[in-house]
């Protein structure tokens, strides 16, 4: 309760927001004689302000604020002399104020005298013999000011003095990361985490960052492995090696990692089951399937199993296995004893149907199965919008766009009602309705200003807006193309795209090359997607798409090794004249990666 | 003698004893009755003599009196003869005869008839004792028991009333017969006779109104009542009583007595009063006192008769006011009317002069004439002599003749002309009595010499008699005006005073001056230059206040890292100090703001700007009002409500938000000052264009001048084209100020401004016009003209290549950055799909999954990426002041979500992280729907307007089709070999497309309707149009040609700004609502439907007639409307059968 006059209530007599209230000093002397001084060097007035505050130092000798002020003027003055002379002669006066050792350190880091700042540091240190936070508070200053070296000095005598390793194991780590030195960061986290729980926190935090920094995940790895020969059961060592392991692309090693932490807790899969998560939502599909067979290999039933049957199926469907992934959702439709889980694999297969197989009728008789057995709306919505969605990709526009409206009265989550809207705005511009699709659109944008669907709303209203008139048959074409996408018959995607390129230049050419370069390039015809960018390069190269073609002819280039400077040239050439294209840190990543700082997984 | 008879005889001797002594009591009795009588009437006569007995005391008293004499009669006399018997008598003389010894009594009670009662007795005791009564008894006289003292007794109180009431009789002689009178007539109350009369004084009378008035009465005679009471009662008011001691006023002897007069004063009475007065017993009637005022007048009437020459109709003033007030020379009626009758009435002047008044009953009348001022009052006689107290002083007022008067309401200064030439006027004229004329009076200062008066006499509506507002707009343009000429003029009134002659009234003089070009663009720049200059100090005392605030941070977090939580006093006035600078500079901001709100509606008003830039610099001023949002505004509240609560919690979060705020504005105000500085370059270039079109035009008609002038008058020309030459000198000195300009400011079009300033710096029209000048001076016409021609050459040239640059920077520029934000929206677009991407992938994973770090990462990227799109958004928005202010805030809210997730992404906290990431692809929608609206409004200042359909853009079109074909005119010319003047079917071609331009022009020209001033522009373009497709066809292209070209096409850009002013204008002037009526055409008759078979003659007529192309879908509605209705007609019938 220092400097509080009183303790009150406020006025409406409210206890639970009592408030401390300071009495107002009146101003002294040496208050108006400071004030006098901020507003000379608050007008800039320093060379001024130095000769009044010298005298008021003199006046008031034991008042810190006369010093401040006048050590703020000379830094201001660059005076550095003057300022070092009357620090170094506060320090006589007060040798056991650490404020001056930690002005004269700035002073001489912003002078670059490094002598004498290693020789301020030791005389700080020397005055508080044995007290290792002065050693903590002056390795802080000198990382802010960003002098390291003389940081991790100190932290050595530190070390030294007080002989344990450990000391400022975070301090020492973060030097290390910044000298790219990630194996002797690894070691300085992990010590650090063993001092107690807030710290195995940081650590992990540190070291989770430290494992993703490109090019630093191999030297990790080592140094983990090294930490582990002598510390096989430290946690935290063992997830950093797994994540490492992951991260770069190691998956073996990574999954013997994972048993091993498995066996050092209850064994009974945990870890295995996360692993596999997290093999899964990195869409690492082929490991999720290794886990899953490991786990029936050695018959692990834990609470998470159903799930873990889920995730191997779906990495079954994404690897295309399609004959074990309906196995596999057939299985659990039948056996799982809950209830949402039937509906969850009913759903994956009419799914499978869908989307992978293109057998519509099979896939409306499991959606129907869902909407008609479980009334879940979970399930049944997405029962229902695929329904719609398989009359639209049929080409039935008004049925199709019969059941959307179905689907627009029923209780729907906010991203499915944005669907539905955006579709049936969608539904609109395939019919080539433009002022109407338009509308749609932009009232689309008006209820859903949150939504997923509003960038692509807003797009098709400003392709309306400038080809309704300028280019009605590019746009037509466009909405062909569209609408042939939307219906999975990508030969006449292409060709209605090829007809617009073909056209005189509108302002949809870019956009259907860029659209017809992607179809290209992944129908693995990159010649064709070449051709495309290099038509655009000598005809059109100023228009706003020609940047993402180049974009992804380097991308393509990059998958190749032969070709991988071809694509690191493209990649500069848009650094340099593309700088303000939105994917530019993409390109940075991708060059990155080319130059073999990233980890594998991230090239897929 | 038996026994029974000696009983008898006893018996009658003892009866005979009983009546005597029964008479004498009886005698006794009437004798005390008599006096009782006697006495009551002594009583009553007493009573009535001292009071006047009321009827119902009388009665009492007369009751009481005679009850009392019955009661004595009764009780002292009739009861007597009664009382008694024998054997009472008996024992009363026994015992006055001691022998008798109860044998009297004992022989009468033995003999009673019923004696058994005495069984115990034996007859011979009671024989024996009967025999001895009468014996003994025979010996007594019993007339001994007999006394008639009682007849004495009563006899003696008799006497003694009788003689008190002899006594009374002596002593108040009239007393008992007054008492008869009084008691004799018990129902009226009877009074003793007066000794005194009564009279009311003053009796009915009329008094005074406001004077005192005494009330009382008079009485004579003797034995006047103490006190009289004055009754009185106002009109309509209830009784008031005065009592009044009548011994205190004086007596007066007079023949029958004394006299006394008795008042009271009511004290200046104001309404009539009825009145009487009570004094002892009598009550005067009841009399009237009539309160009337003095002789006043109630009402004066004037007529007043003006001179005829005022033309003044006769007035009659009913308005009780005797003050006269009229023109000298007319004649006043005065009648007046007063209050009561009168003996006299006359005006008493204030010379002592008297005017009497005619009088009539209670009203007076004289005429008077209206020769002089003076004042006067009417002195009133009215019968009672009373004379009209305290006379109103009125004036009579002699008006002269005033001069008329005249005030300039507009423009009431010295003004410059604009490009209307127009001297908008608004005259407030007034005279007493009319107008004779009203004047322009103007002269022409031009090059500095003053040419001859001109008078224009100004006609104004007959419906201004003697005042009102004459509105007109002075046309100056036929005067010919040059830029730094100017017109002194000013208006004169004459009044109609046809006796003493019109007075005339003439303004002060104004001048309308023509500014130069040069003025024009100084003063524009001048006002803007002082915006920019504003603009940029509040942005450096903004950086200055936020450096003074990160000081105080710092000094704070010191404070705090020593241990301090307070913040000191001088620290918490350095914080309020900075707080008030910066509302100061707000207000300051507001000031500017209004500043360059000024200058845009100068501009507008010069027409020194084009549409577009106006629209943009109306938005660039929204942006200043915009500079300080109300969140800054908050945010300093918020800093100085902590300040005062000194809550240092408070206080950290307040002066973070703060130094937020100031970074927002500084931002906002760099954008602003960025803009300002790009349009000041824009309008730069547009006056410098408009410069050398003028200067154009001066040379080419100086060149014609100069074909029309003799030798000898060429001297005086070379002067002007020195002139000329010297603003060809200002318009490279605007070069390099211009160059000056973008010195100083990174211009995104620094090129093309190079090329614009270089092709003024280059062109060396300036040495023609010096040699025209000096061939002018050496007369030699030839040679001058050859020069002028070089120079007007030149010019065009220039102004082609000024035009272009033009084009490139200003409205090109607008199409760029249309572009840019096209493009701003595909990179939105491009981020939020992205993002959405990044969300759907981070949607299936788990929480505290360790993936989650991954997609920090991948956030990071996308990060980066809006980190750029926030540069280009923020060069944007200095591009183009569409570009919504809170654009950069949305995009730094982006950002500020990005890193919010990135930051719970890397702890592993899913759900907060997705938030974040939601709200920023939330952030992203609303920054790619902010910029669409940008993107529309730029468009449509892009197109000169906000609507596609205004002719300013077909016409836009035509230039460019007009441009191109000059551009394929030049290159054919330049390149003769290859397709030039020997290619006559390339030539045809471009004369064919020439022709086609004109045709668009022609129909353009049909659908500007009235604009009279665009007309005119472009039928001359026309004309000029068809010389140059002529040319083409006959393959006779030269230099000659070009230039025609060059010139259509300045023309035409020149008439495109016009219409886009005009346009503009129409825009921005708001008009009311009006309620607009008009009847529906009559229904069309039978017949005219069934005409329906030459509906389509008449159609095909209409067509032919030359309606705007507007009209015609309407006429052909209208016709096809009518068909149907005729078809209908026709159909009917076949309906019906079926």
């Amino acid at each position: 309760m220092t400097g509080a006059a009183g303790i009150k209530a406020d006025d409406r007599g409210n206890l639970g927001s009592v408030k401390i209230v300071s009495p107002q000093r009146e101003a002294t002397p040496a208050d108006q004689d400071m004030a006098t001084a901020r507003q000379l060097m608050a007008r800039g007035a320093f060379l001024s302000a130095v000769d009044f505050i010298e005298a008021l130092v003199a006046k008031y000798p034991d008042d810190p604020r006369a010093a401040d002020l006048l050590m703020s003027c000379y830094l201001e003055l660059k005076a550095y002399d003057r300022a070092e002379s009357y620090i170094r002669g506060q320090i006589e006066n007060n040798p056991t104020n650490l404020k001056y050792y930690v002005t004269l350190m700035s002073l001489y880091i912003k002078t670059g005298n490094d002598s004498a700042l290693t020789h301020t540091v030791e005389d700080a240190i020397g005055l508080f013999p044995g007290e290792q936070g002065i050693y903590g508070t002056l390795i802080r200053i000198l990382l802010d000011y960003n002098r390291p070296d003389i940081a991790m000095g100190l932290i050595q005598k530190a070390r030294s003095q007080f002989a344990r390793n450990d000391l400022f194991g975070f301090e020492a780590g973060e030097i290390y990361e910044v000298r790219m030195d990630y194996g002797k960061a690894v070691y300085e986290y992990l010590r650090a985490a063993e001092k107690d729980s807030v710290s195995a926190e940081t650590a992990d935090r540190k070291l989770a960052l430290l494992v993703r920094f490109p090019g630093a995940a191999p030297k990790a790895i080592a140094a983990l492995s090294q930490y582990l020969d002598s510390l096989p059961d430290n946690t935290i060592a063992l997830r950093t090696l797994l994540e490492a392991y992951s991260l770069n692309g190691q998956y073996s090693d990574a999954f013997h990692v994972c048993i091993r932490l498995d066996s050092l807790g209850d064994g009974e899969g945990r870890e295995l089951f996360a692993y596999m998560r997290q093999c899964r939502e990195r869409k690492l599909y082929a490991e999720v399937i290794a886990t899953g067979d490991y786990m029936v290999a050695k018959k692990i039933r834990n609470s998470s199993f159903s799930q873990a049957l889920f995730y191997y199926a779906e990495a079954l469907t994404a690897l295309g296995q399609i004959d074990r992934a309906l196995e596999q959702y057939r299985e659990l439709a039948s056996h799982v004893e809950v209830r949402r889980d039937r509906a969850e694999a009913l759903l994956k297969i009419g799914d499978i149907y869908r989307e992978i197989l293109n057998d519509f009728d099979s896939a409306r008789v499991y959606y129907k199965l869902v909407n008609e057995e479980y009334q879940i709306a979970q399930y049944n919505n997405p029962a229902g919008l695929a329904l719609a969605q398989m009359l639209l990709i049929e080409g039935h526009l008004d049925r199709a766009e019969e059941s959307y409206r179905k689907m627009k009265q029923r209780t729907l989550l906010p991203a499915e009602a944005e669907e539905v809207s955006y579709i049936l705005a969608q539904i609109k511009f395939f019919r080539k309705e433009y002022a109407d699709a338009e509308f749609a659109m932009r009232k689309h944008i008006e209820e859903f200003p949150q939504g997923f669907r509003v960038n692509d709303a807003l797009i098709h209203t400003l392709i309306i807006g400038e080809n309704a008139i300028a280019s009605p048959g590019a746009l037509d074409k466009y909405a062909e193309a569209e609408f042939y996408e939307m219906r999975r018959l990508p030969d006449s995607m292409s060709a209605c795209l090829t007809e617009i390129r073909n056209m005189p230049y509108s302002a949809l050419y870019g956009l259907s090359s860029l659209k017809l370069a992607e179809h290209r390039a992944a129908s693995g015809d990159t010649a064709a997607a070449f051709d495309i960018v290099e038509e655009m390069a000598g005809k059109y190269d100023y228009d706003y798409f020609y940047p993402y073609c180049l974009k992804l002819k380097a991308d393509l280039l990059a998958t190749s090794e032969s070709n991988k400077e071809a694509a690191i040239r493209i990649y500069h050439t848009l650094l340099s004249e593309y700088a303000a294209y939105p994917f530019v840190g993409e390109v940075r990543r991708s060059l990155q990666l080319l130059e073999g700082y990233l980890r594998p997984e991230e090239r897929t | 003698m038996d026994n029974q008879s000696k009983i008898e005889i006893l018996k009658s001797k003892i009866g005979t004893a009983l009546l005597k002594e029964r008479l004498i009591l009886f005698a006794a009795g009437l004798a005390g009755t008599v006096a009782v009588v006697l006495l009551s009437a002594i009583v009553l006569s007493l009573v009535a003599g001292m009071v006047i007995l009321p009827v119902w005391a009388k009665a009492a008293l007369l009751v009481l009196s005679v009850r009392a004499g019955l009661w004595a009669f009764w009780k002292l006399a009739f009861e007597k003869i009664l009382t008694g018997s024998l054997e009472a008598t008996a024992l009363k003389l026994e015992k006055n005869f001691p022998d008798l010894k109860g044998r009297l009594i004992a022989a009468l009670q033995f003999s009673r008839p019923d004696g058994h009662a005495y069984a115990g007795y034996s007859n011979e005791l009671m024989e024996e004792t009967l025999v001895q009564a009468y014996e003994r008894a025979s010996g007594h006289n019993f007339n001994e028991i007999l006394s008639a003292y009682p007849i004495w007794k009563n006899a003696r109180t008799l006497g003694i009333t009788l003689a008190l009431a002899l006594l009374l009789l002596f002593i108040f002689p009239g007393l008992f017969s007054y008492s008869y009178k009084v008691y004799s007539h018990p129902g009226e109350v009877i009074a003793p006779p007066l000794g005194y009369t009564l009279f009311e004084y003053p009796g009915s009378k009329v008094a005074i109104k406001y004077r005192d008035v005494d009330l009382g009465g008079i009485l004579t005679g003797g034995s006047f009542p103490e006190e009289a009471v004055v009754y009185y009662r106002f009109a309509g008011g209830t009784w008031q009583k005065t009592p009044l001691e009548l011994k205190s006023f004086p007596r007066h002897k007079i023949d029958t007595g004394d006299s006394l007069l008795f008042y009271t004063t009511i004290r200046q009475v104001r309404r009539s009063l009825d009145y009487y007065i009570k004094a002892g017993r009598l009550t005067t009637e009841m009399a009237h006192i009539d309160v009337v005022d003095r002789p006043r007048v109630t009402g004066i009437r004037l007529s007043l008769f003006y001179p005829q020459y005022t033309g003044l109709s006769p007035q009659v003033i009913d308005e009780n006011d005797g003050n006269i007030t009229a023109v000298f020379g007319s004649r006043a009626t005065m009648q007046v009317e007063t209050n009561g009758p009168l003996q006299k009435a006359e005006m008493v002047f204030s010379d002592s002069a008297r005017s009497p008044f005619k009088i009539s009953g209670q009203t007076a009348e004289q005429s008077l004439k209206i020769e002089e001022s003076k004042s006067y009052y009417i002195h009133l006689v009215d019968m009672q002599n009373e004379v009209n107290p305290d006379p109103i002083e009125y004036y009579i007022t002699a008006v002269p003749d005033e001069y008329p008067v005249i005030d300039v309401l507009s423009p009431g200064m010295d003004m410059n002309l604009d490009e209307e030439m127009e001297v908008p006027i608004l005259l407030r004229i007034s005279d007493d009595y009319g107008f004779k004329s009203l004047l322009l009076k103007y002269k022409i200062v031009a090059r500095g010499e003053m040419g001859e008066e001109n008078v224009a006499v100004l006609h104004f509506s007959d419906n201004i008699k003697t005042e009102g507002e004459v509105k007109f707009s002075w046309d100056v343009e036929p005067l010919g005006l040059m830029p730094s000429d100017y017109i002194i003029y000013q208006f004169e009134l004459a009044d109609n005073d046809a006796i003493s002659g019109p007075k005339v009234t003439g303004t002060r003089t104004y001048i309308a001056r023509l500014p130069s070009l040069e003025e024009i663009i100084a003063q524009t720049e001048a006002e803007q230059s002082e915006v920019i200059n504003d603009a940029e100090s509040y942005l450096k005392a903004h950086r200055d206040l936020s450096e003074r605030l990160q000081k105080v941070a710092r000094n704070l977090e010191q404070q705090s890292d020593r241990g301090s939580q307070k913040m000191d006093w001088q620290q918490q006035k350095e914080l309020e100090e900075i707080a008030r600078s910066n509302e100061k500079i707000a207000e300051q901001m507001k000031e500017t703001a209004r500043k360059l709100d000024d200058a845009i509606k100068e501009m507008e008003k010069n027409r020194m700007a084009s549409t577009d830039i106006l629209e943009k610099l109306n938005e660039i001023k929204k942006l200043f009002d915009e500079v300080a949002t109300p969140e800054m505004r908050q945010a300093q509240l918020e800093l100085m409500e902590a300040l005062k609560n000194m809550d240092q919690q408070q206080l950290d979060q307040a002066m973070k938000d703060f130094e937020m705020s100031q970074q927002e504005l500084m931002q906002r105000l760099d954008r602003t000052i960025a803009l300002l500085k790009k349009m000041q370059i824009e309008q730069k270039v547009n006056a410098m264009t408009q410069m050398a079109r003028e200067l154009l035009e001066k040379q080419e008609k100086m060149n014609a001048g100069t074909e029309s002038s003799k030798s000898e008058d060429l001297p005086s020309l070379a002067s002007e084209e020195k002139k000329l030459s010297r603003e060809l000198e200002g318009l490279k000195e605007q070069a390099h100020e211009m160059r000056r300009m973008l010195d100083q400011f990174a211009y995104v079009k620094a090129n093309d401004a190079d090329k614009f300033c270089s092709a003024v710096e280059k062109t060396d029209a300036g040495q023609n016009m010096n040699n025209m000048a000096e061939n002018l001076n050496q007369q030699k016409k030839g040679d001058a003209l050859n020069e002028g021609r070089q120079a007007a050459s030149k010019l065009l040239s220039l102004l082609d290549q000024m035009q272009q640059g033009q084009s490139s920077m200003c409205q090109g520029g607008g199409q760029e950055a249309a572009e840019d934000m096209r493009k701003a929206i595909d990179d939105i677009n491009y981020l939020a799909e992205k993002q959405e991407g990044l969300i759907n992938g981070v949607d299936k994973v788990m929480n505290n999954s360790e993936v989650l770090r991954d997609y920090a990462a991948q956030q990071q990227i996308i990060k980066e990426s809006v980190t750029g799109l926030q540069k280009r958004l923020e060069e944007l928005g200095k591009q183009s002041p569409f570009v919504a202010a809170e654009m950069g805030n949305v995009v730094n809210a982006v950002v500020g979500n990005m890193n919010l997730a990135i930051e719970n992404f890397s702890e592993r906290r899913r759900p907060q992280g997705m938030n974040a990431q939601k709200e920023a692809l939330t952030n992203l929608n609303r920054a790619a729907v902010r910029m669409l609206d940008a993107l529309q409004n730029q468009k449509d200042c892009n197109k000169g307007g906000s609507s596609c359909n205004k002719p300013s853009l077909s016409m836009n079109s035509l230039c460019d089709k007009q441009q191109q074909l000059n551009q394929q005119t030049q290159s054919m010319c330049n390149k003769p070999g290859q397709m030039g003047a020997n290619d006559p079917d390339a030539l045809r071609r471009l004369a064919g497309e020439q022709n086609s331009i004109r045709k668009t022009l022609g129909e353009l020209a049909d659908e500007f309707g009235d604009s009279k001033e665009v007309l005119g522009r472009l039928d001359a373009i026309a004309d000029e149009m068809k010389e140059v497709a002529d040319a083409l066809s006959s393959g006779e292209v030269g230099p000659e040609t070009q230039e025609k070209q060059l010139r259509i096409l300045s023309r035409m850009l020149d008439a495109t700004k016009t219409l886009q002013r005009k346009d503009y204008t129409d825009k921005r002037r708001a008009t009311a609502a009006q309620d607009v009526f008009r009847l529906p055409p009559a229904a069309l008759s039978g017949s005219q439907i069934e005409g329906g078979l030459d509906i389509e003659d008449k159609l095909r007529r209409f067509m032919n007639e030359n309606y705007p192309r507007e009209y015609e879908q309407h006429i052909k509605a209208y016709f096809r409307a009518l068909l149907e209705k005729s078809n209908l007609n026709v159909v009917q019938p076949s309906d019906d059968k079926e």
